[in-house]
């Protein structure tokens, strides 16, 4: 045993550069899992900890017209509390409740107008004593200072970090609140968990902080900025840890009808914690992040196992002849592989130790990059997580056994002579020419022999040498291109949506839904200079259902208004076209649900049964299923998405006049000074109502930073890729060179220059990285495809999958640049052999 | 002045601690078109001093001259062409190359130096290199097996492709190093001559060929017998070792 490990540290001693640079490749492929992997979980954690911290409400509940003046508008607070304290007293699981002014209002910060939200708290408890932190749904001081003590008779605020981070606030800046431009002064920025991701309303998929801010006060200086002395809105209630969304549910029920029945209150439906805007949009940034933090460095490290096994293979392949040595001296097959075994081993362990202190490192900048990346206002608790740093640990080892064991007991063959005899730059049994070879000499083409055919021959001839560099090759092509490609496509989708789908210039969203859209439409187009074309959408929530499939599908449903001829949306035709009396669905929804073209289809629609007020639209809904022929499949970036004509949409929703919540307009030369002169005077005229007004820039912009988090992981996997790759490519490139140092040394002694030996070479590796690359592309493109489509499969944002040119040749240039970096270190170490002892070695 | 003059070469081999002296100040003259057999032991320093010769390794202390060419002070890039212009070297072990056939192994060598023909510049066509790859092949008898790969080929043919290699080259000194060494007895004797046929005084090439087997000195005009990295004696009549050394 003392004589087998006296081995392994000669022969690791004798090759220890490049027995490293081997380590290397199983250490990148362990820093990105444990790094990347561990980061995400921190992600994950500092998200669930910041709710509970900060006792997010387990639900929520407002008043039945929490943005109007009448009676169901506001509660008396004093009334409030003792109808709850007396619903506590049945109900012991609320452990706390907060009752809260939340309302939607018009901010002036630095001379701009924007929309927002005021979330006003009692900065009393029910003792009427001082404190900083309501009881529910708290918050993190960020920068600045709390309330005071003498909060609650000033005109002062904080503000939510999206808003202060977007405006750049300070604290004692002032911003004007309301119509009546009352100015508050802002004494800190905070952190909320209630909106970790700057949620106004439900349906905007694209929150922004220049569309929706959101301003906290103290409850008093709420009510006398709004003139509801006494009042609130809101009820915010924390329940018992660990209840069931059904037990939530029916609390919350339970206490809806206990104020409406008992205390003659009307109140809307509750919110659960599961339904809030920023939890629910959160969760779903968080899912759909998932498989990149997580599938992606699994991608990594299988090709580092991969590219290990290959390499060890190799190494095993060209020192077959020492094991023939070593079986003639009288060394058992079981010592042998032992041997191999334990330089596997020490590899693997190497390894793997540096790929976790490496990952343990990167954690330091990973974990707060994914947080600031997803927007979370709070530090993430870097830890070690043990389970993945042993599962890191087991996968390094297990590689280094697998790595070590095969390939070492197939280079064992029962007679030393037989291995004895091997040579792996003369392992050639048959005279064939190669293929390729054979092929251009039919067009009279005939490589020089000190010219293209030895490298031919070297690549053709030795297709166990030349598989390992391909492999390598694939490895990093494919990798790069996957990486690269995922962005790209997400690019070419997002852009292809902006230039073509979306045909506007400023889209205009109604906080309450007018309903005379196309009087407003001429209006704008008759009194704002320069709006060339303008056209209204009615947009509402759907469930598709077909007979075909037992699937549902809730989508987004566009009303669109055809009568001028301007859709303000271009459509990308998989199959059929526009007709207005059917339905166009996006190709993820057809799929999902089995149909195509001429099927039908149900849309679970809402239906209104009672109107209670025109201006602003009030009214009681109930669903009704109504049946559309499919018209058209279009492939477009919004994946989740029907759209019918504007007419049958009104008609089924049973609404009154001309509906719309959304106007778009083309612009003609759309500068962006002519577009926010525009959206100026469009917010003088209908600010009252006006939730949003975007250009295309912004909206792309805005959707871009959602993304932001994805594209961060993907630029982290492309940097792991190529690292990878190079430390693959490096190692392949090595122990070819070592295979054919012989050769090389006979071609330098007949008279061969170094610089056409340096050429052939150069060639042969040139040719090996194209033929690599084509493969790898291939991979690339199988990997980018099952990756986005089968295991990502996001069907939120539909993405057309495409690998550039400019991928393509980054791919290659990447790679190639790896081949000759790795070249050319084994190559200076060849050009200088000792050509007497090269030559002479027995190879019979 | 010789066309090869040897003086005071010497060379040591360092592994570690441990210095081995392969050649002791060596003295030696060898003149055009002469066949010199370096003969002795295993240890003699036979080889390194072949090796010297042929630009293949420097020594440690000493000159090597070729036709007035200081070869032991030649930069890597001088000796390259040196050995391309000067030098045709038969392995023991043949070294062909594996990936091409008898016939284009011979093709490469010549590629390198191109054909000449006359006074003009030499030509590298194809066709014209090809045609004396081919007569090189057919005086080692190999015509029939010239698309043949070296591991179709017994050990005596490849020795016969590795000689027709070093001499396509037309080289003015060819360097053997145990051309038989590899090969039993009757297909060494037939390499032999070979050798010896292509390499005749005609051919006006200097023949050194290294060998510890006695039976190979009687071919070579001169013998040089080494011995502990000295030359030990200068055979300067025909060598005949005794009968029994024979083989």
């Amino acid at each position: 045993m003392a004589k087998t490990v006296k081995n392994i540290y000669r022969s690791i001693n004798a090759n220890k550069l490049r027995l490293f640079t081997i380590a290397l490749v199983i250490a990148i492929g362990i820093t990105s899992f444990n790094g990347m992997v561990t980061a995400f979980v921190h992600m994950t954690r500092t998200y669930d900890k910041a709710f509970e911290d900060h006792n997010m409400a387990s639900f929520t509940m407002q008043t039945a017209n929490p943005g109007g003046t009448g009676e169901d508008a506001w509660i008396d607070y004093v009334n409030l509390t003792s109808f709850i304290n007396e619903f506590r007293e049945q109900e012991p699981r609320i452990k706390a409740y907060e009752l809260r002014i939340v309302y939607n209002t018009i901010f002036e910060i630095r001379g701009e107008k924007q929309n927002g939200q005021i979330v006003a708290m009692n900065t009393r408890d029910t003792e009427g004593n001082f404190r900083e932190q309501p009881a529910v749904n708290g918050y993190r001081i960020l920068s600045g200072t709390p309330y005071s003590e003498l909060s609650r008779y000033q005109n002062v605020c904080l503000v939510d970090a999206h808003l202060g981070e977007y405006w750049k606030l300070e604290p004692q800046e002032f911003i004007a609140i309301g119509d009546s431009r009352t100015p508050f002064e802002i004494l800190g920025v905070i952190g909320s968990p209630e909106y970790l991701i700057n949620q106004g309303p439900f349906a905007d998929i694209m929150p922004s902080p220049r569309r929706f801010g959101v301003v906290f006060l103290p409850l008093r200086a709420a009510q006398n900025l709004l003139g509801v002395q006494g009042k609130v809105n809101e009820i915010s209630v924390l329940l018992e840890d660990g209840l069931s969304k059904n037990r939530r549910e029916e609390i919350a029920g339970n206490l809806k009808d206990f104020l409406e029945t008992n205390h003659d209150l009307k109140l809307s439906d509750p919110v659960d914690i599961d339904n809030q805007a920023s939890y629910w949009l959160m969760r779903l940034d968080i899912e759909e992040a998932r498989e990149f933090g997580i599938v992606l460095p699994i991608i990594i490290l299988g090709m580092a196992i991969g590219g290990l096994y290959v390499l060890f293979s190799r190494m095993v392949v060209a020192e077959r002849k020492d094991i023939g040595v070593a079986q003639a001296l009288g060394y058992d097959r079981r010592t042998i592989i032992l041997q191999y075994l334990g330089i596997s081993m020490v590899i693997a362990i190497v390894g793997t130790i540096l790929g976790t202190l490496l990952g343990l490192w990167f954690l330091s900048y990973f974990s707060p990059l994914y947080v600031d990346m997803l927007t979370i206002p709070f530090e993430p608790e870097v830890t070690i997580e043990w389970p993945i740093v042993i599962a890191g640990i087991v996968i390094g080892i297990l590689t280094g056994l697998i790595g070590g064991y095969f390939p070492v007991r197939g280079s064992i063959q029962p007679l030393p002579a037989e291995s004895l005899r091997f040579d792996p730059s003369l392992h050639i049994t048959t005279g064939k020419i190669p293929l390729i070879e054979r092929i251009i000499r039919k067009f009279k083409i005939n490589p020089k022999v000190t010219g293209l055919r030895l490298p031919l021959r070297n690549i053709f001839r030795s297709k166990r040498r030349t598989f390992s560099s391909v492999f390598a090759i694939i490895v990093s092509v494919s990798l790069i291109s996957m990486a690269f490609g995922m962005i790209e496509s997400m690019d070419e989708s997002l852009t292809f949506y902006y230039d073509v789908s979306e045909n506007w210039d400023l889209r205009v969203d109604f906080s309450e839904m007018p309903t005379n859209a196309s009087q407003i439409a001429r209006s704008l187009k008759q009194n704002i200079d320069g709006v060339s074309d303008i056209t209204y959408h009615l947009l509402s929530g759907a469930t598709v259902t077909s007979s075909e499939s037992s699937q549902k599908k809730q989508v987004s449903v566009v009303g669109m208004n055809d009568s001028d001829g301007y859709l303000g949306h271009t459509f990308d035709f998989h199959a059929g076209e526009w007709n207005p009396d059917g339905v166009v669905l996006s190709v993820p929804v057809a799929d999902a649900l089995h149909v195509g073209l001429n099927d039908e289809v149900n849309l679970e629609l809402p239906k209104l049964t009672k109107l209670v007020s025109t201006t602003p639209l009030r009214a009681h809904f109930e669903l009704v299923n109504i049946t559309f022929q499919i018209t058209g499949i279009i492939d477009e970036f919004n994946g989740l998405v029907a759209f019918v004509g504007l007419d049958n949409l009104i008609s089924a929703s049973n609404f009154p006049g001309e509906p719309a919540n959304t106007l778009l307009m083309k612009i003609e030369d759309p500068t962006p000074e002519r577009l926010d002169m525009i959206r100026e005077e469009i917010l003088a005229k209908y600010g009252y109502n006006v939730r949003n007004i975007a250009t295309k820039a912004e909206q792309r912009s805005e959707l871009l930073e959602l993304m932001d988090l994805m594209y961060n992981i993907i630029y982290i996997v492309a940097i792991f890729a190529v690292l990878l790759s190079c430390a693959i490519v490096y190692n392949t490139i090595y122990i070819s060179l070592q295979e054919q140092k012989r050769e090389i040394a006979t071609l330098l002694t007949i008279g061969t220059d170094n610089r056409k030996l340096i050429r052939n070479i150069t060639v042969e590796n040139t040719i090996v990285t194209l033929i690599g690359t084509v493969f790898g592309l291939i991979f690339g493109w199988i990997m980018l495809w099952f990756f986005m489509r089968v295991i990502l499969n996001m069907e939120f944002f539909r993405i057309s999958l495409f690998i550039s040119n400019k991928t393509i040749i980054i791919s290659f240039v990447l790679t190639y640049i790896g081949v000759l970096v790795a070249q050319y270190f084994p190559l200076r170490k060849t050009l200088n052999l000792n050509l007497a002892e090269a030559t002479k070695e027995r190879v019979v | 002045m010789a066309f090869i003059e040897i003086s005071e070469l010497s060379k040591t081999y360092s592994l570690g601690e441990t210095t081995t002296p392969a050649l002791n100040g060596v003295d030696l003259e060898i003149n055009k078109g002469e066949l010199v057999i370096l003969y002795g032991p295993s240890g003699a320093g036979k080889t390194t001093l072949l090796n010297m010769i042929g630009g293949l390794d420097i020594p440690t202390s000493g000159t090597v001259t070729v036709d007035e060419i200081p070869v032991s002070t030649l930069s890597a890039k001088w000796l390259t062409a040196y050995r391309k212009k000067k030098i045709g070297v038969v392995f023991q072990f043949f070294n062909l190359i594996s990936r091409l056939n008898a016939l284009e192994n011979i093709e490469y060598a010549i590629d390198l130096i191109g054909v000449r023909q006359g006074e003009g510049k030499p030509s590298f066509k194809s066709k014209i290199i090809r045609q004396k790859a081919k007569e090189y092949l057919e005086k080692v008898g190999l015509k029939d097996r010239m698309h043949h790969f070296p591991a179709q080929l017994s050990g005596g043919e490849q020795q016969r492709v590795s000689i027709a290699r070093a001499l396509a080259k037309e080289p003015e000194i060819l360097l053997a190093d145990e051309p038989t060494g590899n090969l039993d007895y009757k297909i060494g004797r037939n390499v032999l001559e070979i050798m010896e046929a292509m390499t005749g005084k005609a051919q006006n090439r200097t023949v050194i060929i290294v060998t510890h087997n006695p039976a190979i000195c009687p071919l070579g005009d001169r013998v040089v017998r080494l011995s502990d990295g000295k030359v030990a004696e200068n055979y300067t009549q025909k060598y005949t070792p005794a009968k029994e050394l024979y083989w």
